[in-house]
């Protein structure tokens, strides 16, 4: 098997400059945006620059590991909040709470810095990073529409030059002129789909209203000359692609997702394998390592074979657009195990070598570490979320006979950016740690429709077991007792039920559900998701703070320092700040009254002489709290 | 467990149990006495060859749907290729796990993937899909009771190196593994093209029963690059379980092929042209759908001790 490159076709004629959508912006103290041509080296020395955070990641190697040394383990404590803002709307939308951040933000060095972040659906914000004040905002309406009850997730701009780049609903690229907000130009990424030009200015193919869960937005990544861009719709029947441009919007090259030589028949041409989450560069290689997504549809007997590069990684150089390597989480899935949790990349002496890994967390619930030059599996971690009859297929259209599995589709680790601390060799990934039941069923394809294919039930507590006045569990707590808070509140609130509850049953004497299946598998811990810290070379698990049922599982990320702490948002409206060692907390911080999606950054102001620490916080979504879109920003005088 | 999430509790890795023999002789209608003997002969005379179900109208059906004509030296020439192949397969079980770049697994199918293009050009894999029935219950108790009746199958499959107990493997785990097998459906029975414009699943999901072979030869075909990309997780117990799998996608791709041989020069009955079409496809989604149990999506139970080397 050769994994030869297949580069889609890029007719000349398709309208690629065509901007399909309206764009909305509204200005506000734009002179306060100070020049500040940002170059390639800016780009390349961002993780060296405590003044900035200039890439998605905070560097291409995307260890979200900022150089700044002045927040300390003694000092934690006294950070204060700055500003604190509800985002968006934009002016030219009603509020509407369902918006919310997943992504992280860029900041721009200056007087004062400028910050620029994106909130779903489209929206494009420029703010005085010392203030909070919006100085202009860019609301792009995408033609495709989305929908009002879960607008899609933003995952955040890039910055070049002396433009802000961020991607839209519509498949396309938008660029923003970064002092007024202003369209310069857009990359129309649907004009042409498998080398066919679309009729209109959309593909037909690439054509259903935008949806969380099923939509994302790539945040660009821009790198010697080359923006790099991905693609989404895996549940709609598309083939995914990633797609090269130059800074002046022309395409360049467009690599095929689901390679047809390697697929039967042309099942390839439906076969997912997006790159819809955030992307890292080993620059010494020039190599772009792309998240890929699931095949479809979920059930596996239309698509035989391993189905590349679906559910992965795959490496690309960059210049030729020429496949490097790819590695597989879940070849030939059928339970979403997709990877969208971007890679982080890291050097380590191996066999008397210094070696270029690349490592992430899958929807498996293992941290993959491959060797950046051969994409060989270097180690696979110890297990970070539990494991329930994994990899155990489906039955079909029955949902009642299927078994509790997990890791649940949501993962392990969804898309999640993890942090690394190259001084203590720790991964901090976030990951849910729930049951589920799937049972599959034949879906038909039709164009805009949803190809999932897939009924899905989750575990519950049961209901009469009070939520725990503490809703984390630690590594010692699970340890000692592998269902701590259901059996404990069982055996305080609902006495004889402790026995039944213990062995997963329902505690109401009835079966869980009508299928006979018991409430919860007896395996499960009882906590519905985890932050870790994570040795990736060598796979061990150093740390968990897991976060009990009555939570939702941790979502967003977390960044690291050179003083040994890491920070990261939680599903409490909390930031707190870790050992980055250890995994004690050793301070928190309250941001919102509703999860905390999105993944820090930090940086320093050198005029107000301050670290400062920006915390996006939005979602909760999924859980009976408050909605928002809060950035929150806290701050410590250097 | 579901029975049909969890086949590998009736699967044979080239030797039958007492308890899978009896399962697959009880979904025959066998259920009197104690257990059969271990071989195919013994197992025929346990059942009867039965009315064949309409199965020599099948194939008649299958012959006159050929839109191409089937090459028989061709065929031949890549059959005697593919016995060459089963000849290497001792060779890969002493290889154990490849070295970066390595070929041995790919080299295997290059003859079978000749057959397979020859087979789809003629449009053999689009007659057998229309003419005859997905893995219904029926379909596959008359297919294994022709399958037991002939003659020469127990020869034709130890030409190839299968020995006494895995040529009855081949055939027991056909019935054991009905319920995965039912999963594999038809193209046409896969949702309605109505709603689809152009019909575009149709075109885009190959037919049943080259999904079948052509999904096979590409499962063994990456196993060169799976395993050494995964040598930390691999265990020999995997490579020789996979070995198995792999001898069997290649035994029903090597019947597969006899079967269009014997076609090409008329030399088949109707009613084994339809068994064995139906029997090898099912042997060779049985060898990828355990490939796929055995090798490839490995648990924490499954892997190879985890080495924690500090540098």
């Amino acid at each position: 098997m050769t994994f030869d490159t297949e580069h889609m076709d890029l007719p000349s004629d398709a309208p690629w400059d065509e901007k399909p959508g309206e764009s909305h912006v509204a200005q506000g103290d734009i002179d306060t945006i100070p020049e500040r041509e940002i170059t390639q080296e800016d780009l390349s020395r961002t993780a060296d620059d405590e003044t900035n955070w200039l890439l998605f990641g905070g560097a291409y190697e995307n260890q979200r590991h900022t150089p700044a040394e002045h927040i300390t383990p003694d000092n934690v404590d006294q950070l204060e909040l700055e500003w604190r803002i509800d985002l968006a709307p934009p002016q030219a939308l009603e509020p509407n709470p369902s918006h919310e951040f997943q992504g992280s933000p860029l900041v721009v060095d200056g007087d004062p810095p400028i910050m620029y972040t994106t909130v779903g659906a489209d929206q494009l914000y420029a703010l005085n990073a010392r203030t909070g004040e919006k100085l202009w905002e860019h609301y792009y309406e995408p033609a495709v529409g989305y929908s009002e009850d879960a607008p899609p997730a933003e995952r955040g701009p890039a910055v070049y030059g002396d433009t802000v780049y961020k991607s839209t609903l519509d498949l396309g690229v938008l660029a923003v002129d970064r002092y007024t907000g202003e369209t310069e130009w857009y990359y129309n990424g649907a004009a042409a789909y498998r080398g066919e030009v679309a009729e209109d200015l959309i593909h037909e193919e690439l054509q259903w209203e935008r949806e969380r869960g099923s939509t994302s937005s790539f945040p660009p990544l821009i790198y010697d000359g080359t923006l790099l861009k991905g693609s989404f719709g895996g549940e709609f029947g598309v083939s995914g692609f990633f797609d090269a441009i130059d800074l002046e919007g022309n395409p360049q090259w467009r690599f095929n997702m689901t390679p047809s030589e390697e697929w039967v028949g042309e099942s390839w041409r439906h076969g997912g394998g997006t790159a819809w989450a955030s992307a890292a560069i080993e620059p010494e290689s020039g190599t772009v390592i792309v998240p890929s997504a699931n095949p479809g549809p979920w059930y596996g007997t239309v698509r035989p074979g391993y189905n590349p590069f679906t559910c992965g990684k795959v490496g690309i150089d960059i210049e030729s657009g020429e496949y490097q390597w790819h590695y597989q989480d879940s070849p030939h899935d059928w339970w979403d195990y997709d990877s969208p949790s971007p890679p982080i990349v890291f050097r380590e002496e191996a066999d008397g070598e210094e070696t270029r890994f690349a490592a992430w967390p899958g929807k498996t619930g293992w941290v993959y570490t491959v060797n950046m030059e051969t994409g060989q599996l270097h180690q696979r971690s110890e297990e970070y979320v539990q494991h329930v009859n994994t990899f155990s297929l489906p039955p079909y259209d029955d949902i009642d006979s299927a078994e509790w599995m997990m890791p649940h589709l949501t993962g392990g680790t969804n898309p999640q950016p993890s942090s690394f601390d190259p001084n203590t060799r720790t991964m901090v990934v976030k990951g849910a740690n729930e049951p589920m039941a799937l049972s599959w069923y034949e879906e038909e394809y039709e164009a805009g429709e949803r190809y999932m294919g897939m009924d899905i039930v989750g575990g519950e507590p049961p209901e009469d077991i009070e939520e725990p006045d503490e809703p984390t569990l630690n590594a010692e707590e699970v340890a000692e007792d592998e269902d701590p808070h259901l059996e404990a509140e069982v055996d305080e609130g609902n006495g004889d039920d402790a026995d039944t509850a213990d062995d997963g049953e329902s505690t109401n004497g009835e079966d869980g559900d009508a299928s006979g299946r018991p409430a919860y598998p007896p395996e499960w811990n009882g906590a519905i998701g985890v932050i870790a810290g994570i040795d990736p070379y060598t796979g061990d698990v150093k740390w968990q703070e897991w976060y009990d049922w009555s939570n939702y599982h941790p979502r967003g990320g977390s960044f690291t320092t050179p003083t040994g702490l890491a920070f990261a948002g939680t599903p409490n409206g909390v930031m707190a700040a870790y050992d980055v060692e250890s995994g004690d907390r050793l301070a928190e911080f309250e941001v919102g009254d509703h999860g905390v999606d999105g993944a820090p950054i930090s940086w320093v102001d050198p005029h107000e002489e301050k670290q400062y620490i920006a915390m996006p916080a939005g979602g909760g979504h999924h859980t009976d709290v408050e909605l928002g879109t809060t950035l929150a920003v806290f701050s410590l005088e250097i | 467990m579901a029975y049909g999430t969890a086949p590998e509790e009736r699967y044979s890795y080239g030797e039958v149990s007492d308890e899978d023999r009896r399962e697959f002789l009880k979904a025959l209608g066998v259920v009197a006495g104690g257990v059969a003997g271990a071989t195919l002969h013994d197992l025929r005379g346990e059942v009867a060859s039965g009315a064949a179900g309409g199965l020599a109208e099948m194939g008649e059906a299958v012959r006159a749907g050929l839109t191409g004509t089937l090459d028989g030296a061709l065929l031949a020439e890549e059959l005697t290729g593919l016995e060459g192949s089963f000849e290497l397969l001792p060779q890969l079980a002493s290889m154990g796990v490849p070295e970066q770049g390595a070929s041995a697994y790919q080299e295997l199918t290059t003859p079978a993937w000749a057959i397979n293009d020859h087979l789809a050009e003629v449009g053999f894999f689009a007659s057998a899909e229309e003419n005859l029935p997905a893995f219904t219950p029926d379909h596959i108790e008359e297919t294994t009771r022709q399958l037991l009746h002939i003659e020469e199958l127990p020869a034709t499959l130890a030409e190839v190196g299968f020995a006494e107990g895995e040529r009855t493997a081949l055939v027991t785990n056909i019935v054991n593994s009905r319920e995965q097998l039912s999963w594999w459906m038809k193209t046409p029975d896969y949702p309605p093209a109505e709603a689809v414009e152009d019909g575009v699943v149709h075109e885009f999901v190959a037919p049943l029963h080259r999904r079948a072979a052509e999904g096979a030869l590409l499962w063994i075909d990456g196993l060169d690059h799976f395993l050494w990309q995964n040598e930390v997780l691999v265990t020999d117990e995997m490579i020789d379980r996979g070995l198995w799998d792999v001898k069997s996608m290649l035994g029903g791709y090597y019947l597969l092929g006899s079967a269009a041989r014997d076609l090409a020069s008329g030399e088949i009955p109707d009613e084994q042209l339809s068994a064995l079409i139906t029997g090898s496809a099912a042997i060779a989604i049985i060898g990828q759908e355990f490939l796929r149990n055995d090798v490839v999506h490995i648990d924490d139970r499954m892997r190879a001790p985890r080495e924690v080397s500090h540098p």
